[in-house]
This record gives C-alpha cells, sequence and structure tokens, in this order.
C-alpha cells in the first residue's frame, strides 16, 4: 500500500517537472527564433536604409551634374552662342518703345511711397535689411 | 531512456548557458578577435559650399568625378592587358603604351589610370566590363561661367582648399566637415546597418552668397574687352558698386582666366587688378583736394584762381595743365580739370589738413573689402613731403591708390558724404538654411558734410557738360556726375608720356545717385586720355547697367521730385 502511494506520487511529480522543463524550454525557443526573427528584419530593414542610403548619394550627385548642366546652358556665351547660330540680334528696347505704366494720383507709387533715399549711414552705420 | 535525455538536454542548456554568457558578457579579447577582420571606419565625404551672385546663378559648385583605377593582378594575360590599354586608351584620350606599363606591375594591385573622369565617362568605361578596372568616387570644383568674375570667385585646388578670391577668403565655411561612420560589415564587405557603432554626420559646405549681379558683371566684363581690343589697351579693370550701401554688383580685370584651368593659367591674369593693383590716379584725385577745400572753406565755388595759361613754376619746377587756362573758378578747374588749379586750391589748405581729408576718404589704408589680396595704396605722412608735394598730390601724382578706394571716395560723395565700406559677400548660409555671416552696409567716416558733398555732386556733374573733360561719359536720359584721369606712367625711373593711365569714374543718376562705376584702361594706344578713352567705356556700361538694374532716368526722377503722378518703370 505505501509502495502503491509513493509510486504514484514519485510518477505525478516527474510529470509536473518534465511538463514545465518542456514549457521553460518552448518559451526560450521561441524567445530564441522570435530573436532570429526580429534581429533578420532588422537586418532587412537595415540593407535597406543602407540601399536608399546610397540611392540618396547617386542622386544627390545626379542633382550636382544637372544643376551644373543647367548652369553651363544658360551661362552667357552659350546663349550669345545660340544666338549667333539662330541669326538672332538682341537689343534694348528704344526709350520710345516702353511703355510705362502711370499710376493714378490716388495711389502713390512705391517710389513715392518708399522715404526718398535709401541712407544706410543715418542709421548708425549698421542697416536693418 | 530518460535519463540519457536529461544528459543531452543538460548538455545543449550547458552550450545554450554559454551562448548567452558569451553574448551578454563578451570578453574584450574575444570581441577584438572577432571583429577584427569586420570593422569598419569610414569617412563619410562632404561637399564645398557653392558661391551663388544675387540673383542665386551657381558660380561654383562641387561637380561629383571617378577616378579610374586598374588593378593589374586580375587581367591574367598580354592579349587582355593589350584589349584593357586600348580601350581605356581610346575612351580617356590617353596613351595606350603608358596604361600598359601601368598594367605590367604584377605585385601592385591598385594604379591610378586618370583622375576626375566625368560620370559619363566613366559609366561608359564600366559598361565595357574591362577585367580589373574599377571606378572611385571624387568631385572636382566647377565654375560654369568659365572666365566670369574670376578674380571675384577666385579658385580651389584639387586637395578642395581655396586659392584666391572668395574661395580662399571664405574657405573654412565652405569646406565644411567630413562625416565619420564605425561599424561592421559582413564577409562580403557589406556593411551591417544594424552593427553601425559611431556615426558623425558631414556637414557640407556653407553656400557664398554675393551681392555680385552676373548680368552687370557681364556687361561691364564685354566693354571691357571689346575696350582693350579697340584701345589696344595693356590692361582694363572696372567696379561697380551701389552707392548707399557699398555693395559691389560687378568688379572685372582683364586679362581673365579660366578658374576652370587655373593650373595653367597666366598668373599676371590671376592679379585683382581692382583691389590688387596701386598706380597713380592722376586727375580722378581732384576730387578729394577739392572737397577737402570747400568742406573746410578755404575756397568757394565761385572764387577765381589763376591758372598761369597752362604753365606755372612751383619751387623751380614747371607745372602744365593739359587744357591750358587763365582764370578758372573752382567749379571750372574741376570741369576743366586744372592741375595748376588743384596745387593751388590745396595750397590753401596747407600739407596737414590735406593729408587728414585724404586719409578721410579711405586713401592710404585698406579698405577693409572682402577679399583677399587688397592693397592699401601708397600715402606718405605729410612730414616726409618734399616741397613739391603739395602740389603734385592735389592732381593725384605722388599717391598710389588702388580703383576700390578711389571709387569709394567718390560713392562717398555721392552718398552725401558718408563713406561706406564696400562689400561682396551678401551672406553665407549653411545646408540647413542657417544665416552664417551676413554682410551690412557700414558707414566708415564721413569726411565732408552733406552740403559739402551735395555741392561736389553739381561741380562733378558740370565735368560732363559740354565744354568739360568727360563729355564722352554721359548717358542718354540720366545725368552723371563724375572725373576723368590721365596719369603718365612712371617707368625705369622717369615719368614716359609714351605709357599712360586712362581712367574715369562717375556715379549716375546725379539726382539721386544709385551707382558709382569707376573704369581704368592701362597703356591704352594711341590716344590716351581719360576723357577719350576712360569715358566712352563708362558711358557704354552705364548706358546698360541702369537698364539692367532698372535705375529711374533722370526726367522720371525730376518728374516725381516736381510732384507728379510719375512714373514708375
Amino acid at each position: 500500500m505505501m509502495k502503491a502511494r509513493r509510486n504514484r506520487k514519485n510518477f505525478s511529480h516527474e510529470t509536473a517537472v518534465s511538463a514545465r522543463f518542456f514549457l521553460l524550454l518552448g518559451g526560450a525557443m521561441l524567445i530564441a527564433f522570435s530573436y532570429l526573427w526580429l534581429s533578420r528584419r532588422c537586418g532587412m530593414l537595415g540593407s535597406r536604409i543602407s540601399q536608399f542610403e546610397e540611392q540618396k548619394v547617386e542622386l544627390v550627385k545626379k542633382v550636382k551634374l544637372e544643376r551644373s548642366r543647367w548652369e553651363s546652358a544658360k551661362a552667357f556665351d552659350q546663349i550669345e552662342r545660340l544666338l549667333q547660330r539662330h541669326h538672332l540680334v538682341m537689343t534694348w528696347p528704344d526709350e520710345r518703345n516702353i511703355v510705362r505704366i502711370r499710376r493714378t494720383v490716388e495711389e502713390p507709387s512705391a517710389m513715392e511711397a518708399a522715404p526718398s533715399r535709401r541712407q544706410f549711414a543715418r542709421v548708425g552705420g549698421i542697416a536693418n535689411d | 531512456m530518460v535519463l540519457a535525455l536529461i544528459v543531452v538536454l543538460a548538455l545543449w542548456m550547458l552550450l545554450a548557458a554559454r551562448l548567452v554568457y558569451l553574448h551578454a558578457f563578451p570578453s574584450p579579447k574575444l570581441v577584438a578577435d572577432s571583429q577584427g577582420g569586420h570593422i569598419i571606419k569610414r569617412e563619410l565625404p562632404v561637399s564645398r559650399g557653392r558661391i551663388l551672385d544675387v540673383h542665386g546663378s551657381i558660380l561654383a559648385l562641387d561637380l561629383p568625378m571617378k577616378n579610374v583605377i586598374v588593378d593589374p593582378t586580375l587581367t591574367t594575360n598580354d592579349q587582355q592587358k593589350y584589349a584593357v590599354s586600348m580601350q581605356l586608351a581610346q575612351t580617356l584620350n590617353l596613351d595606350p603604351a603608358q596604361i600598359l606599363w601601368r598594367l605590367e606591375r604584377p605585385h601592385s594591385r591598385y594604379q591610378v589610370i586618370q583622375k576626375f573622369v566625368s560620370v559619363e565617362t566613366s559609366t561608359n568605361l564600366a559598361g565595357m566590363k574591362l577585367p580589373g578596372v574599377f571606378f572611385e568616387d571624387s568631385s572636382t570644383r566647377r565654375y560654369p561661367h568659365g572666365a566670369l568674375a574670376c578674380h571675384i570667385i577666385g579658385f580651389a585646388n584639387l586637395e578642395g582648399v581655396g586659392g584666391a578670391g572668395v574661395e580662399q577668403r571664405l574657405n573654412d565655411l565652405l569646406q565644411g566637415r567630413p562625416g565619420l561612420r564605425i561599424g561592421e560589415q559582413d564577409g562580403k564587405h557589406r556593411e551591417l546597418y544594424n552593427r553601425r557603432g559611431t556615426e558623425i554626420e558631414p556637414q557640407d559646405g556653407a553656400d557664398v552668397h554675393l551681392t555680385l549681379d552676373l548680368n552687370v558683371q557681364y556687361l561691364v566684363e564685354q566693354a571691357l574687352d571689346e575696350a582693350m581690343r579697340v584701345r589696344q589697351a595693356r590692361r582694363v579693370w572696372c567696379l561697380v558698386e551701389r552707392v548707399h550701401t557699398g555693395e559691389i554688383l560687378a568688379m572685372a580685370s582683364l586679362p581673365t582666366f579660366d578658374p576652370n584651368a587655373y593650373r595653367t593659367a597666366d598668373t599676371n591674369a590671376m592679379k585683382n587688378l581692382v583691389i590688387s593693383h596701386t598706380y597713380e590716379p592722376g586727375s580722378t584725385f581732384k576730387l578729394a583736394t577739392v572737397a577737402a577745400a570747400l568742406n573746410e572753406g578755404t575756397v568757394t565755388q565761385d572764387q577765381i584762381f589763376d591758372c598761369e595759361n597752362g604753365k606755372w613754376f612751383f619751387h623751380g619746377k614747371i607745372l602744365h595743365d593739359y587744357h591750358p587756362a587763365g582764370r578758372l573758378s573752382v567749379a571750372d578747374i574741376i570741369k576743366k580739370s586744372s592741375n595748376i588749379g588743384a596745387a593751388k586750391i590745396a595750397l590753401t589748405l596747407g600739407e596737414e589738413r590735406l593729408e587728414n581729408y585724404i586719409r578721410a576718404f579711405g586713401f592710404g589704408h585698406r579698405t577693409g573689402f572682402d577679399l583677399p589680396g587688397e592693397e592699401g595704396g601708397i600715402l606718405a605722412p605729410h612730414a616726409r613731403w618734399s616741397d613739391l608735394s603739395i602740389s603734385r598730390i592735389p592732381m593725384g601724382h605722388e599717391v598710389a591708390v588702388t580703383a576700390l578706394q578711389l571709387l569709394n571716395a567718390l560713392c562717398c560723395i555721392a552718398n552725401d558724404g558718408h563713406l561706406m565700406r564696400p562689400f561682396v559677400i551678401s551672406h553665407v548660409e549653411d545646408v540647413k538654411g542657417r544665416t552664417l555671416r551676413r554682410g551690412v552696409p557700414v558707414e566708415v567716416g564721413q569726411p565732408i558734410r552733406e552740403d559739402t558733398a551735395r555741392l561736389m555732386q553739381k561741380l562733378l556733374v558740370r565735368a560732363t557738360e559740354p565744354g568739360g573733360t568727360a563729355t564722352k561719359a554721359r548717358v542718354p536720359g540720366y545725368t552723371v556726375g563724375g572725373k576723368t584721369g590721365t596719369a603718365v606712367k612712371f617707368v625705369n625711373g622717369t615719368y614716359d608720356a609714351r605709357y599712360n593711365v586712362a581712367s574715369f569714374a562717375g556715379f549716375l543718376p546725379a539726382e539721386r545717385p544709385e551707382i558709382g562705376i569707376m573704369v581704368v584702361v592701362d597703356e591704352p594706344q594711341p590716344l590716351h586720355t581719360g576723357g577719350l578713352i576712360a569715358a566712352p567705356v563708362f558711358s557704354q556700361i552705364a548706358s546698360n547697367v541702369v537698364r539692367c538694374l532698372q535705375i529711374p532716368s533722370s526726367a522720371t526722377l525730376l518728374a516725381g521730385a516736381a510732384g507728379s503722378t510719375g512714373g514708375v518703370p
């Protein structure tokens, strides 16, 4: 009787220990796999960020190249060459050909509304604009 | 069975525990051993800042380039080496023998074939997939407008260090600060992003905005180019300044150089004559003498001086007038540019007062301009003057000035006697848009009263009226004030009349001066006077510049002053 009770007690204890152990092992494995998954995910995101960084560098380079091309294209000597190639001659308009819009008396012109002259020297030598 | 399982599990647990321990508490030695080959330390490249004009046109910028490199160990046989060298030589326009020589170095793995190759060319080469050829990133400084405004911009060398002009003066701000990245890489030399440790962001160089107007600069350089050609001059230089602020709108010296090819440029052409070349100004200097005497009240504008019909002995030496005259008023002495009249006016002042006024106008010392290489000119203290000096200095001899000093003095008169510090750097802005430095108009002194300055403005306008020396400086629709100058050059120990410096300094519109322009022509042939040589160039430049800057004509200003409705262009 005593022996049978002891056996039952032993059996339940071992089962409980192994169950807890496997639970712990399962948990550890879960954490390990989560860690691996997260690590891989971070690695993937990191490589994408690196790719974007490289892409940004390349785009910045392209912008610089295009800026340089644009500046060279609108350089004065280039425009003159094009004008000559197309036999175009540009001149300033004659004073008589300039149409000046005259303001009404009620609406003072910007020049009249402004101080008579931009005299920076009168404000202690340092201007505010 | 159970026991065996437990033993195996225990071993695994030990192994796991060891792994956790190694991860959680790694020993420095192990870390060093494992990471030694994987750690990467990379300097993050930085871009030099741009230089822009007042409208935002780019005058200088960094351009991405590539360096073409070969690894000779990757070209296995002679046939392959020959093919690679021929392809590279054809694309890069190089000598194939030289490339072959570099390829025949079996112990070297890094041979530079050519630096600073354009991105297009390197893309073409990459498309050929030549064995052992690879590319490195690099950059070079590019000046899209070539020689235009070269003396202001200067240049930066291949190491990215400014060597002249704004590039030199603001090198620290333009240069920026390279970044640093310390991290790890995998077996395939790919960076592991999640193992990045130290990351110091690179700080790109700041952008420098100038007060320079590229349109005005172009008009000026075009006019100077023509003048140099037509007048067979040795050198010409010009400066355009905004009267009330001291902002420099254009500054040009001819001959010029292309900053894109500064290494092959003539060193003489690299000199910014406007600020670095001093010369005897001749009659343009009279404006300081007359202004000083009027301000001191030692003379009045109507006071008559005997100009001795063009010949006057003073302390045993003869003084000539280019246009001989008898009795002239002070106003006419300016108009006719009488040397004898100017000398006699100076005598009313005395040496000490004359020197004080000349210095107050900014002569004899640097103006404090933004660019490097500015000269202060030569003006001896009056204690060291000879007996003749009081008669020679008023007409611009025995002194040396820069064009910048002279125009600034004229602008002082046009600005009612307020002397401004000239400047060309408007502001410096970093990549985040923060202003690091701002150029502001600064008054450095007031050598003469406002009423004297206004009187001087009127007298200087008379020089461009019929009978004056500067009638060729007139600009249709605008009243111009100014002064001509013709100085015989001091060559080989003597004044040689064959060599002259012709100049004209003027401002307009005289009713409300906006801009001052100075033109200097060195050794023009065969004509040589300021009125015939420099004044027409001034007129040509001013006619275009007033339109470019939309400066109201004199008629518009007068109509506005008379209280009419006032048309605004």
